[in-house]
């Protein structure tokens, strides 16, 4: 090698390092910056829920996300249902932490004892982290928490067990970017309420954005694929290795000491309505959840292979379409009536 | 794996860590493993398919040396092995939805088969790449390899393996086949692009979706809504799209590799020929190089030149995907490219006159975004519905909607257009001749690596085209 290509190749390492240095630099005054604000204002809990269930004294509570509330229309329910009390709490944007907090904080906390229908997809029941990130899911946990919840706390605390994910729960301790996104979503809102502004002046900010929000309820969605639907969706992990760490057993044994009734409902998802049978992994997973369940004192039902739940009733990804909540609740009482005894 | 998980930063660590300790042979091996790794990682049985698209064009490639006098049926069972894969996993659910429907115009009852076919990320990408070395091959523009490993290892090359760019085997083999060294320089770059792309995927691509995603999942747009979500998908299948290239031409130039460019500014294009040398390079020289000149290129006469470019875009669209949606847009642009090569006979001076060019700038960008309003609106009905809406359809909530989505659109769409000044300004040519040009793409990465950190989007999502 040549004294010049020798020099040429130590000044490209040293760039290399500074420019890694710099990035390095970078990521550090990010992080102390982040650790330095204080964390998010906690929501406080919502009793709008605890004083439906109150006023209704419902024999049935349907429980679960947008699933349950694109699907069941009270007032037909309570019709069919020859005007017996009936609550849906379609709690949207929450999954298995959310449902064990509205059965304890909710349901139990109601002092009625209505048989709970506890309607999910896929793998939600053993997946307590999900939805439980970010700003928007912390404030519906916390909406549905009271102001010390040490089963969530415990659940939530320990670093899971698969190396990714527990790389990716010390980026989120070591690295608590969500503080800076509250500062920095200011700007964002404010280049979108400037524009809106002058699209619209009629109308106040608050006005603004209620209606904004209102345009894009469920009801107001077409039929297509959830845009957040991943391209390939991974295997299920193996039921018995990740039911301790869910609040699967804490809802059983909730239930099963408030002598609520409990019964869960796996709903119909687009790609089976679609016919996309189940994989092999996904088969195991059900048949080891129903029959944990079971021996758990709950009922069971998989509306995998429903042939009355078409895949033209539904609207964006698994939500079924408004027109068509009426009609779905009438079809589910005809079909799976049983589950009202 | 995705480029833009943690799953995918540890692979490249330690993979990295190892590669640039072996030697060459070993170096080639261990791609080839990583990169079907990478591809497995989550559905190992796309590997199967990978594997024998290679095995079989390895073989009717070096079977096209060995028999020269039947070169022709070897590059047409290479034509049918690929082109047959690609028709069945990608085209059958197409195909078969469509006799049903046209049996069913005729009163006949079929019933749509059980089977359902998953489509192998990235399959239309490796096909073609696989079909540019047996056709290369065929052509003599190359010798057929007899090392089984540099083959495969070009065909799976990790970084562009799931979304191109869509390389040539007289581009890429030579390079694999090369001995080569870990560059400082080169890893210095690599490093800045990478981070550019992350931050066009995470920053810009997923924040902008958000957008686009409410405006198309409503069930009746106004007209203002439609296309305020037009140019947020605009803006995200660009930076999206990009992100993945710059991404991609990163990590391999981190292997010692060097990748084509995909995409260059394509948004300042002037008319639509430019808007094709500069968006998705690599497809559109392939559709060149493959389809448009074997069929007669420029010869002929006007109507044939006319009928090449049509065809080359419609298959060209065909290729994004099985859905009628797509053929319109190819034919889209076909027909925009066949007319402005009409034009241009007739009235050059307008594309010539430069005090014109923000006009014509302009212009296209607005026919480029009515081409996305076809790409993004899958259902044909709801596009048609799309295109019949009329200026003061919005309800005042769809106006504030626009409105609010507008202004957001244009801040995340700021670095974007802070980039395209610069090119235009030259300033990229001025600075790297000087001295401190290090300093400020060191600058630059660490503006960058803030910028992810403050604006990413919580919700991201998989890039655009690996549905492809």
């Amino acid at each position: 090698m040549q004294g010049s290509e020798v020099s040429e190749t130590r000044s490209g390492w040293l760039r290399l390092g500074i420019f890694v240095a710099l990035f390095a630099l970078s990521g550090a005054i990010m992080i102390a910056l982040s650790q330095s604000l204080p964390p998010p204002h906690r929501s406080p809990f919502n009793a709008h829920w605890l004083d439906q269930v109150r006023k209704t004294k419902p024999d049935f509570v349907l429980l679960g996300n947008s699933m349950v509330q694109t699907r069941f229309d009270e007032p037909t329910l309570r019709k069919l249902l020859h005007l017996r009390p009936v609550s849906v709490l379609g709690l949207i944007g929450t999954a298995s932490s959310g449902w064990y907090l509205a059965l304890k904080n909710v349901i139990v906390a109601s002092d009625y004892h209505p048989r709970v229908l506890l309607f999910f997809r896929e793998q939600e029941l053993t997946e307590p982290r999900k939805w439980t990130h970010g700003s928007k899911g912390r404030h519906r946990v916390e909406q549905l928490s009271l102001a010390e919840e040490p089963l969530l706390a415990r659940k939530l605390a320990p670093p899971p067990s698969e190396p990714i994910e527990l790389l990716s729960w010390w980026r989120e301790r070591l690295m608590p970017f969500e503080r800076l996104h509250e500062r920095s979503d200011l700007l964002v809102d404010f280049a979108g309420k400037s524009l809106s502004r002058l699209a619209y002046r009629k109308a106040d900010e608050r006005t603004r954005m209620r209606r904004i929000n209102e345009l894009f309820a469920l009801g107001n969605l077409r039929s297509t694929d959830a845009a957040s639907e991943p391209a390939v969706v991974p295997e299920p992990q193996v039921f018995g290795s990740v039911v301790a760490g869910s609040f699967l057993p804490d809802m059983l044994e909730l239930a099963a000491a408030n002598q609520i009734p409990l019964t869960f409902v796996r709903v119909r998802t687009r790609p089976a309505a679609a016919g996309v049978p189940k994989t092999r992994g996904e088969q195991r997973y059900d048949a080891d959840l129903e029959r944990y369940v079971r021996a758990h004192g709950a009922e069971f039902y998989d509306m995998h292979d429903t042939a009355w739940e078409t895949l033209d009733m539904y609207a964006e990804g698994d939500h079924i379409s408004s027109r068509l909540t009426r009609k779905y609740t009438e079809l589910f009482v005809e079909h799976m009536g049983q589950i009202f005894h | 794996m995705i480029f833009h998980s943690l799953d995918f930063a540890v692979f490249l660590l330690v993979f990295l860590s190892i590669y640039w300790l072996l030697p060459h042979r070993a170096q080639n091996l261990f791609l080839l493993v990583g990169s079907y790794f990478f591809y497995g990682y989550i559905h190992p049985w796309f590997l199967i398919l990978l594997f024998a698209s290679t095995v079989g064009d390895y073989t009717f490639a070096l079977g096209m040396r060995r028999f020269e006098q039947k070169k022709k049926l070897l590059l047409v069972c290479s034509l049918c092995m690929n082109l047959g894969l690609l028709s069945f996993f990608k085209y059958f659910g197409f195909f078969v939805d469509n006799v049903l429907q046209v049996a069913s115009l005729f009163h006949v009852a079929l019933h749509r088969p059980t089977l359902n076919v998953v489509l192998p990320v990235g399959i239309s990408f490796y096909t073609f790449q696989s079909l540019s070395y047996t056709i290369d091959v065929y052509r003599g523009r190359l010798e057929p390899r007899r090392s089984f490993l540099d083959v495969a290892t070009f065909l799976a090359l990790f970084p562009q393996l799931v979304a191109g760019p869509i390389e040539r085997a007289t581009h890429v083999l030579p390079q694999v086949e090369r001995k080569r060294s870990f560059d400082p320089e080169q890893a210095r770059t690599a490093l800045l692009m990478m981070t550019w792309g992350y931050f066009k995927k995470l920053v810009i691509a997923d924040n902008v979706a958000l957008i686009a995603n409410k405006v198309f999942a409503l069930s009746s747009p106004g007209f203002a809504l439609v296309w305020v979500g037009t140019l947020a998908f605009c803006v995200q299948i660009y930076a999206d799209f990009s992100a993945y290239s710059a991404i991609a031409r990163g990590t391999a130039r981190l292997l010692g590799f060097e990748l084509m460019k995909n995409f260059d500014h394509p948004y300042l294009s002037q008319t639509p020929v430019e808007f094709w040398h500069r968006w998705h390079i690599s497809l559109s020289t392939w559709f060149r190089d493959y389809v448009y000149i074997p069929l007669g290129g420029n010869r002929g006469s006007k109507p044939r030149v006319y009928f090449n470019l049509f065809v080359t875009f419609v298959l060209s669209g065909f290729w994004h995907g099985a859905s009628w949606n797509f053929l319109m847009w190819g034919a889209y642009h076909g027909l925009l490219l066949v007319v402005f090569r009409a034009l241009e006979g007739v009235l050059p001076s307008v594309f010539r006159v430069r005090w014109l060019a923000p006009i014509r700038v302009l212009v296209m960008f607005a026919l480029v975004n009515l081409g996305w309003l076809m790409f993004r609106e899958t259902d044909i009905h709801q596009l048609l519905a799309d295109l019949s809406l009329r200026p003061g359809s919005d309800s005042s909530a769809q106006l504030m909607a626009a409105g609010h989505f507008l202004g957001m659109i244009a801040f995340y769409s700021l670095p974007l257009a802070f980039d395209s000044v610069l090119y235009l300004c030259k300033a990229y040519d001025r600075a790297r001749a000087t001295l401190h040009w290090a300093v400020l793409e060191g600058a630059a990465g660490l503006l960058l690596v803030a910028g992810i950190t403050l604006f990413y989007s919580e919700l991201s999502s998989d890039f655009i085209y690996f549905q492809f």
